[in-house]
């Protein structure tokens, strides 16, 4: 119990030996060693994980995020000129060389020259819709040795 | 007192002279201001942890927490003015921290710090008297009181500290801290009354 704590009431020796137990335990054998022990330790430690955090000047984190961003920009661009280079190509439309590397759909140009029409002048079948299904034409032109089924006959369809 | 005072004195100093290379003299200072704490503030400390957490080897782990603390923070150790009441605050904060989370695990008080305790000073014969049970449980109930009263009372326990220094700790004035250590005996004595704990 602090002396300068003046004391009153009826329990005030009872409270007094437990006050000036708790207030006065001697600390375990060798406390300060162990805490001496324990702050070169933290120390050491302290040191090997600074040592360990820059990488040729660089902290971790920051060289990982460098690595991984040019790893995915360099696969979108690889991906990105592969798949332009294997593009299906249509009819009467030219790929637009374009020197930027990407480009869209947008970019497609109109050929130089006209487009060749169809030998009859109408595409190659016709679609008869009043009785609610696609009919092809004895007459359609097909390739030579392809057959051509005709369209059995039926009840109309709602 | 430490075994290997070689080993203490700029222990610190290749860490921080790669930090601050300017500053090796500085660097210097910080060992020794804080091997100096250890050895005069380490056993102050130790009452004042254990008289919260009541278990030798968790008081020994809050001193030990609050040196590493003085460690992390060695860059403001110049500009504290008292370090004993910066010790004993950092101690304090840690000590109440620790027990706040303990309290739904059971009661870990040792018997043997008990005894440990029993030696520590040339006490009076009376002070024997007491029983175990009954420094058990007028220890039980000083934990019913108010925080404030209470954090007052065992603070005032550690017979280092005065009432400035208490109230330096506990972030209020002198007079307060007289109030509420009189208010805390006061609300002890009508406890144990219905206690019927004898006199």
């Amino acid at each position: 119990m602090n002396p300068r704590i003046p004391s009153n009431g009826n329990h005030d020796r009872l409270i007094d030996q437990v006050l000036r137990r708790i207030g006065s335990a001697l600390p375990p054998e060798g406390m300060e060693d162990r805490i001496t022990a324990r702050l070169i330790r933290e120390r050491a430690g302290a040191q090997t994980a600074s040592s360990g955090r820059l990488f040729f000047g660089i902290p971790h984190l920051a060289f990982g995020a460098a690595a991984a961003a040019i790893g995915s920009f360099a696969i979108i661009i690889g991906s990105v000129h592969h798949s332009r280079s294997i593009q299906p190509m249509l009819p009467g439309v030219e790929p637009h060389s374009s020197s930027a590397g990407i480009g869209s759909a947008g970019a497609a140009r109109p050929a130089d020259r006209p487009v060749t029409p169809s030998p009859a002048g109408r595409p190659r079948s016709v679609r008869r819709l009043p009785e609610g299904r696609a009919v092809i034409s004895p007459q359609s032109q097909k390739p030579a040795g392809v057959a051509v089924p005709r369209t059995p006959p039926g009840p109309p369809r709602d | 007192m430490s075994t290997f005072p070689g080993q203490l004195t700029g222990w610190m100093g290749p860490a921080l002279t790669t930090e601050r290379e300017s500053v090796p003299a500085k660097t210097l200072d910080s060992s020794e201001t804080i091997t100096a704490l250890v050895t005069e503030y380490s056993a102050t400390l130790y009452r004042v942890a254990y008289s919260v957490m009541r278990n030798a080897a968790e008081a020994e782990d809050a001193v030990q927490e609050a040196f590493l603390r003085v460690l992390k923070h060695r860059d403001k150790l110049d500009s504290i003015l008292d370090h004993r009441v910066w010790l004993i605050r950092i101690t304090w904060n840690i000590v109440l921290d620790k027990k706040r989370r303990s309290k739904t695990r059971p009661e870990n008080d040792d018997i043997s710090d008990y005894a440990r305790i029993l030696p520590s000073k040339d006490h009076r014969a009376d002070d024997c008297l007491i029983s175990s049970q009954q420094h058990d449980r007028i220890l039980s109930l000083v934990d019913c009181l108010p925080r404030k009263e209470r954090e007052a009372l065992l603070l005032s326990a550690v017979e280092e500290l005065s009432t400035v220094q208490i109230a330096a700790v506990l972030g209020t004035t002198e007079s307060s801290i007289r109030s509420r250590i009189f208010r805390a005996r006061r609300q002890l004595s009508a406890l144990l009354d219905m206690e019927g704990v004898s006199r």
